[in-house]
């Protein structure tokens, strides 16, 4: 979607990294979890800068309802993509 | 799942591509990120995607996904098509795209058939309304191929039908100083030439897509009643008869969870937009802070984006708590779907007393009594729920020696 449709990715994953990375330096690197309000600052400043669609690729955050309490603040999103890995093996990782 | 994650796992090199952790990565995924699903559900924003398949498979299964829902309105000139593509458009939440507009205001008057379909796709794939009806297009069955191939099929297409004199009569009734305006004369030529690029096209729609033919020879409205018929989603409004709550509860939970009805319970939905701050939800917000009651417009304007997300298959609503007047009923009628019934969960008994049928009342159930729209149920049964609605039992018949 980023190659073909103009998206911009929001991989929170690599920004939880970009933070940590700047929070230590080459010699004393950050060690210890990286506070999400952190990370959260560092992705709304890029979506800040960025003009045209966004797509985030899962979330940081400890659960899902604080990463929709966090994107309440750019409105609802156009689409919410699941994918699934066909109906029988839903039901048979629910039981897992 | 595992069977893919084990296969990757001779290749990766990824330590973690075992059974075991795949089996907690799974159990993670339920545990953090199928809530945000859940939660995103209610506003009709999520999309299932099969990713059983390869990569290009599943690519283009989300490319249709994000594409908004396209219907396509054909008819020759002066036979309604603006019109009732302006109605639909405002009733059932979509954006309205004029093709001849869109060629003009793009400079593509001399571009061949593939450019401009293409750019109409590019054009769609940056849409931000969930739905687009597109006026005038396609134009020859090039096109239609063309856009079939490359983008997703229309979910209806109205091919409008109008006789010529119909056509001329409603030309003279814009008058001259309208900007549509043509003489009579250039109308025939147009009507002409229209049929003459349909010859191809309309069967080639009709084999391959939804297709509606609409005869718009009678008024407006009955050629809008029509084609809301063939858009609407099946809404029903059910209401709890005295010491039957658990029955209407009984009945919404059974229909949301095995016939894949959504339930709109308003209040909640009211409370979301209130917490998630949204515009609407600050002016319902402000209205319940000044002591004045929620006006039914603003109530189904939340509704109509729920109900018209550009999801085809999510088709049957549930209204709860709303409406429960007459004219919350009438609103919601005008500006958004037909309610289909209203389904009356009696504890005791079959019979609902109104003990008062008159309309001036404002209670919706003598409104509804009175057009045979009022339902009643005393235990939940889907067979029968169904034959009250009045939807039609398919049935076969075999024959042989």
């Amino acid at each position: 979607m980023q190659d073909k449709l103009d998206y911009t990715l929001i991989d929170m994953k690599a920004i939880r990294e970009e933070v940590k990375k700047s929070m230590g330096t080459e010699e004393e690197p950050f060690e210890g979890d990286v506070p999400i309000e952190k990370v959260e600052e560092a992705v709304t400043s890029k979506i800040s800068k960025t003009k045209g669609k966004i797509i985030f690729d899962g979330f940081v955050h400890a659960d899902g309802l604080a990463f929709t309490k966090f994107l309440e603040q750019f409105g609802l999103p156009n689409f919410v993509l699941t994918l699934t890995a066909g109906k029988a093996e839903d039901e048979e990782e629910k039981e897992i | 799942m595992l069977e893919r994650c084990m296969k990757r796992a001779e290749t990766s090199g990824r330590s973690d591509d075992n059974a075991e952790t795949i089996k907690k990565r799974v159990q993670n995924y339920f545990d953090t990120s199928y809530p945000v699903v859940e939660y995103y559900q209610k506003f009709g924003k999520v999309r299932k995607i099969d990713a059983t398949g390869g990569i290009s498979e599943v690519y283009k299964q989300t490319k249709e996904a994000i594409l908004p829902q396209t219907m396509f309105i054909l008819g020759p000139k002066a036979s309604g098509k603006t019109i009732i593509a302006q109605n639909l458009a405002e009733r059932t939440n979509m954006n309205l795209l004029n093709f001849n507009e869109f060629i003009e205001s793009n400079g593509y008057n001399d571009a061949d058939d593939e450019t401009v379909t293409m750019a109409l796709i590019a054009k769609l794939s940056k849409e931000v309304k969930p739905r687009v009806i597109i006026e005038n297009f396609p134009q020859n069955a090039y096109q239609a191929k063309f856009f079939l191939r490359n983008c997703k099929n229309p979910s209806n297409v109205f091919s409008l039908e109008c006789s010529k004199e119909v056509c001329q009569e409603r030309m003279s009734e814009m008058g001259q100083g309208s900007p549509g305006y043509v003489a009579s004369a250039i109308l025939s030529q147009k009507i002409k030439a229209y049929y003459q690029s349909a010859k191809e096209l309309l069967p080639f729609l009709k084999a391959n897509t939804s297709f509606t033919t609409i005869s718009t020879d009678r008024s407006i409205e009955k050629t809008l009643e029509e084609v809301n018929d063939c858009v609407e989603p099946t809404v029903i409004h059910i209401r709890p008869g005295a010491n039957s709550n658990n029955l209407r509860k009984e009945i919404t939970d059974k229909l949301a969870s095995g016939h894949e009805y959504m339930d709109l319970d308003i209040n909640a939905l009211i409370r979301d937009e209130n917490e998630r701050k949204t515009s609407i939800g600050i002016e319902m917000h402000q209205m319940v802070q000044s002591n004045r009651i929620i006006p039914a417009e603003m109530i189904v304007r939340m509704l109509k984006k729920i109900i018209y997300s550009g999801q085809p298959h999510m088709n049957k609503f549930i209204l709860t708590s709303f409406p429960d007047i007459i004219e919350q009923a009438k609103e919601f009628e005008q500006n958004c779907a037909k309610i289909k019934a209203i389904i009356y969960s009696t504890a005791e008994s079959d019979i609902v007393e109104i003990k008062n049928n008159n309309l001036s009342l404002f209670n919706i159930d003598s409104l509804f009594q009175k057009e045979f729209r009022l339902k009643t149920m005393s235990e939940w049964d889907f067979s029968i729920f169904n034959e009250k609605l009045g939807n039609k039992t398919d049935y076969g018949v075999i024959i042989g020696r």
